[in-house]
């Protein structure tokens, strides 16, 4: 479960990237975080993982603080970054060794962990190659199976489809419904709006770090009839 | 014009560290700023001056008072080819912004015209320094005229062109010519390799100045014996066209000045547009082969080890396969005896096994001394040299929010970088320090009190490197050679690390000369001076250290 509370973070004191932004993610739910580039929603996710510091307000994830449990919080979130350009000097399978050493994986789980997502993934043949010499996709395809190696109860995905090859899309999304079906919540960013149709339970919108819009997508659809997911999307964040 | 003029002025903004945001970090970064410009460019540029100034004064009674100088300018060259030619490879070949340049519609000579303006004026702040140290030394050695100040002011920015233009060129014919070596990393480890090589060569010359001094070269100058001269003026002709230019007031040298640096400017541009985009073109990170894996025999290699474990291989990994860190951070932890080797070769010391093997025997006090203070030198500098604690956080660059994510407290990643930062300089110290001992059969107890001053000297540089860089650590770069050379943290550090091993070593030499203290108490001092200084860094990685961290945004 995740939950932000009044959260607002500036940047050099002048810009407002995030502004008294509050959102529950309950167990069981996946959530799309809709907005257009510059949004604020990067900075609200970092701000989730401990990465950025919240100038005010609160984040909880599974209860814990992350201003005050911080190591807690980030052992139960499983997070994939914007960008997979992440130590190509290593091995595939040494990035999964590293997680898994740093989330604490028992030798056994990882090995059965690591067959798992290679296999889903097609990782099999390039695990015992550097980084470096992936494409982007394979790059994006290592990071979310690193990601996901310690079993997190909390997913937090930046464009994590973003890359991908058709197939691992699929796997992904199904792994992502698997996860929040099993009680446990998702959290992703997402420019396609298609993927938020038809995969998320509830969608945020966000502009200019404000919550525009927090609800199921049947909510939002009900307060624009006539209109599709897209149109509903312009005219929100055009009035703001 | 303004594709370069636009271009540039990216390069230069892509190149430049940024300011820190909050008011107690911008304060601790002008402290640093402030120590490094009067604490060692200061002091360095006016012993230059002095050296120059004193070589002038002794060579007007020959009449080649300008010998001193131009000796001094070829050096200043010599070291900028030395350094400048990985900067160049980096900057021309193996920079990220390369892809995003090739499909523009650029012609060559604009890229490199561009690349290589950044290029010199990321690498010309040290050889200013130099440059006007060693013409106000003249000057006044030579009481020059006001017309010749003047005249000077061009070579002042303009003298390592020539040298940064012999580099570029290099790589540009040896990337168009290696069609085999197709692999950034194997191109990187060839020219650092190379650089290698060449200062290998040059400290090993020194060699050859065991039996010279001051006296009898200026015999062998007065007697018109100026080979050494003949052979660099061409090799850089730009020096002795500057240094007539000034001491004499000549115009025409002026214009021969400004005429050879445009011939060797254009015809590395000329070169360019032939050979550029031939060697730039196809050129792969490392292989991405794919080969069929048996996953079950890969997984029986996983096995589950402590996060600061697993941590300080992820560290160690990195350092050893990128070729940068590899020859920067690692390769030159074990180079320093060639440096002594020709530091006491200058000095005139014979180096006999048997000789130090009698004196320590002995108990000649001088080498005991000697090895005392030695082993703090030689462990402070190597440490601050090999940059690996000063780059410890910069060198996760775009990956610093690991950092933050992961579960593992900053404490315990300071801790394993500092150990990082402890281990390579201190294999580089033993690996040659405990041989040497054994061989001159030094005592097993000052033995053991040589290895406890270096491991506290080591230790001492690289809480301190880390805790600079964790200032303002440079996050942004685009090619790990940027990561090193355009991080004034790297800076900072080996001037205070110098600053340290001069207090501590002269001071401690002079202690021991000129009062009646035993060798074994001016060991305590020196084991009580190291441990305050561990102390202190201590307290301020404790107080602030990882609060910098903690606070660190991205940018």
């Amino acid at each position: 479960m995740i939950q932000i509370k009044n959260v607002t973070k500036t940047y050099n004191g002048t810009v407002r990237a995030v502004d008294n932004l509050n959102l529950t993610v309950n167990n069981g739910e996946i959530v799309g975080f809709i907005g257009p580039n510059g949004a604020g929603k990067t900075t609200t996710l970092k701000m989730m993982t401990g990465i950025l510091k919240p100038d005010s307000g609160s984040i909880f994830i599974n209860d814990f603080d992350m201003q005050s449990e911080p190591l807690k919080a980030k052992q139960v979130i499983g997070y994939i970054a914007d960008s997979p350009d992440m130590f190509l000097r290593l091995k595939g399978l040494e990035f999964m060794n590293l997680i898994s050493d740093i989330y604490k994986v028992p030798t056994d789980v990882r090995r059965e962990r690591i067959k798992t997502f290679a296999s889903r993934f097609d990782l099999s043949e390039v695990l015992d190659k550097p980084m470096q010499s992936y494409s982007h996709g394979m790059r994006q395809k290592m990071m979310v199976a690193a990601a996901l190696v310690h079993d997190p109860a909390v997913w937090i995905l930046d464009e994590p489809l973003t890359g991908l090859d058709p197939k691992s899309a699929y796997a992904l999304k199904n792994m992502m419904r698997e996860h929040a079906d099993a009680g446990n919540s998702v959290l992703f960013s997402t420019h396609v709006l298609e993927v938020a149709e038809k995969l998320c339970d509830k969608v945020i919108i966000i502009n200019h770090g404000k919550s525009l819009f927090y609800g199921t997508l049947d909510e939002l659809t009900a307060r624009y009839p006539d209109m599709d997911l897209e149109k509903i999307f312009l005219e929100m964040t055009a009035h703001e | 014009m303004n594709s370069y003029l636009t271009l540039t002025k990216t390069f230069i903004a892509a190149i430049s560290m940024s300011a820190p945001q909050d008011k107690r970090r911008k304060i601790m970064i002008v402290i640093l700023s402030l120590f490094g410009i009067f604490g060692v460019l200061l002091p360095v540029a006016i012993a230059v001056g002095i050296l120059v100034k004193l070589m002038t004064e002794t060579l007007i009674p020959i009449g080649c008072e300008s010998l001193g100088i131009q000796l001094m300018f070829h050096v200043i060259c010599l070291f900028t080819v030395i350094f400048g030619i990985n900067v160049i490879f980096n900057e021309f070949y193996f920079s990220n912004d390369i892809e995003y340049l090739l499909p523009w519609p650029l012609r060559a000579y604009q890229i490199i015209a561009s690349k290589f303006t950044a290029a010199f004026y990321n690498e010309n702040m040290m050889q200013f320094v130099l440059v006007l140290s060693c013409i106000i030394g003249f000057g006044i050695g030579s009481k020059m005229g006001i017309l010749n100040w003047l005249l000077s002011i061009i070579g002042i920015i303009t003298l390592p062109i020539i040298p940064l233009a012999y580099c570029g060129i290099l790589s540009m014919v040896m990337m168009a010519f290696t069609k085999l070596i197709r692999s950034k990393d194997m191109i990187q480890r060839i020219s650092v390799a190379l650089i290698f090589i060449m200062v290998i060569a040059l400290v090993s010359s020194i060699g050859f100045l065991q039996n010279m001094d001051i006296d009898t070269y200026v015999e062998t100058l007065a007697a018109g014996d100026q080979t050494f001269f003949t052979v660099m003026n061409y090799i850089f002709p730009n020096v002795p066209l500057f240094v007539k230019t000034f001491s004499e007031g000549s115009f025409p040298a002026f214009l021969g000045y400004i005429a050879v640096n445009a011939a060797v400017i254009t015809i590395m541009l000329f070169l360019s547009e032939k050979l550029y985009f031939k060697g730039v073109i196809g050129l792969t990170s490392s292989d991405s082969r794919k080969k069929e894996q048996d996953i079950t025999k890969l997984l029986t290699s996983c096995k589950q080890h402590s996060p600061a474990y697993s941590y300080f291989m992820k560290e160690v990994r990195i350092l050893i396969r990128t070729p940068v860190f590899f020859t920067n951070c690692i390769a030159i932890n074990f180079l320093w005896p060639i440096f002594v080797y020709a530091m006491l070769k200058i000095q005139h010391y014979e180096i006999a096994l048997e000789k130090l093997r009698h004196l320590y025997a002995h108990r000649d006090l001088r080498i005991q001394l000697f090895f005392l203070l030695g082993i703090v030198g030689i462990s402070v500098i190597v440490a601050a040299v090999n940059s690996l604690s000063s780059n410890a956080i910069s060198r996760e660059g775009k990956h610093f929010s690991f950092m933050k994510y992961i579960p593992v407290p900053y404490f315990t990643q300071w801790n394993v970088k500092t150990f990082v930062g402890i281990l390579f300089p201190a294999i580089g110290v033993l690996v040659y320090f405990l041989p040497v001992c054994i061989l001159i059969r030094i005592p097993i107890v000052h033995i053991v009190l040589f290895t406890l001053l270096s491991l506290m000297s080591i230790t001492f540089v690289s809480h301190m490197g880390i805790y600079i860089d964790s200032i303002q650590p440079k996050l942004i770069w685009d090619d790990e050679m940027s990561a090193l050379r355009e991080n004034y943290n790297t800076f900072f550090s080996m001037a205070i690390s110098i600053a340290f091993t001069v207090v501590v070593c002269v001071g401690g030499f002079f202690l021991f000369c000129n009062t009646k203290i035993s060798i074994g108490f001016t060991a305590l001092i020196l084991v009580l001076i190291l441990a305050a200084a561990n102390l202190v860094v201590l307290i301020l990685t404790a107080k602030s250290g990882v609060r910098n961290i903690e606070e660190q945004e991205e940018t």
